[in-house]
């Protein structure tokens, strides 16, 4: 059996720069820099997982969550968002959009991984 | 207010018993001062105080003192510090410690303290249960810690697949616990 496939989403290049080197060793990656191309990517990769930022240009995180979860590709596919620590607060929509679980920046690479893992290795 | 005894249908990893408020409180005569607790932080106060917090695979543990209306709430990540990681609250047995540790500081006596662990879910409909996941190990060493503090647990909302928005009442004990 193959790597599990990530879909990281982030506008920020410094964030899919650091979530790429906590995870690059065990997973192979896919990646998006905005909500529309997000969409794009899932449905042609069909990731195993998904790391969502939340504010993201043309369409933030919940919309793209909320359009995931209504999707073949991606309607059973763990979705964990990450936040700023003020979007935190505002995670009930996360919720109520799809998604699985949430980190909030900035985190360590252990945390990131555990929680990756947690999804993936069932 | 309503309280009940609630069971989670789709808490079958970890049996639920709770004992604390379904939903979100409805406004009270109290003047509570409001906290959002995000991971990784802890909160005590002697002076009512709301604080909110929102949890996935995370746990959360309060500790009351009922007599002098103390309480104090946690929301922590992984369950435990390994190696020689820095000792942050961001960890189970670390947070739950400095708990004990800040509320008897604050005049709390640890014979009178209760205590309500929340969280701990994994939301995955395939999830088989044949493996520990995050969120079992973060409710497990809040169980074991505060069962070596001898501190007794009054209730527990834990497990299943859904996420929960916590409000604790630090003057009263009291959790409301929203599925989310």
């Amino acid at each position: 059996m193959g790597q599990a496939k990530i879909l990281l989403v982030d506008d920020s290049k410094t964030t899919l720069f650091m979530e790429e080197m906590i995870l690059k060793a065990d997973y192979a990656l896919v990646r998006a820099s905005d909500g529309e191309e997000a969409l794009v990517v899932a449905a042609a990769e069909r990731p195993d997982l998904v790391l969502l930022d939340v504010v993201m240009p043309k369409m933030d995180g919940f919309e793209v969550c909320r359009r995931l979860r209504d999707s073949e590709a991606c309607k059973e596919t763990p979705i964990i968002m990450v936040t700023t620590r003020g979007e935190a607060e505002n995670m009930e929509k996360g919720y109520a959009n799809g998604c699985s679980d949430y980190i909030a920046k900035p985190f360590k690479s252990l945390e990131l991984l555990t929680k990756v893992k947690n999804y993936l290795e069932q | 207010m309503n309280s009940s005894l609630i069971q989670d249908p789709r808490s079958e990893a970890i049996p639920v018993q709770v004992e604390v408020r379904q939903g979100e409180p409805a406004t009270d005569s109290v003047d509570r001062s409001k906290a959002y607790l995000h991971a990784g932080h802890l909160f005590v106060s002697s002076t009512p105080t709301a604080i909110t917090t929102i949890l996935g695979s995370c746990v959360a543990v309060s500790l009351w003192d009922p007599e002098r209306r103390i309480g104090g709430l946690n929301h922590y990540l992984l369950p435990n510090r390994v190696g020689s990681g820095l000792s942050s609250p961001r960890f189970g047995n670390v947070a739950i410690a400095r708990l004990v540790d800040d509320i008897i500081a604050l005049g709390a006596s640890p014979r009178r303290l209760q205590a309500k662990i929340f969280g701990g879910a994994c939301i995955l409909a395939a999830f088989d249960g044949a493996r520990t996941h995050l969120g079992q190990s973060n409710v497990q060493i809040a169980r074991e810690i505060l069962n070596r503090r001898e501190v007794p647990i009054a209730a527990q909302a834990v497990g299943g697949q859904r996420g929960r928005k916590v409000i604790f009442h630090t003057d009263e004990g009291v959790a409301w616990v929203k599925l989310l």
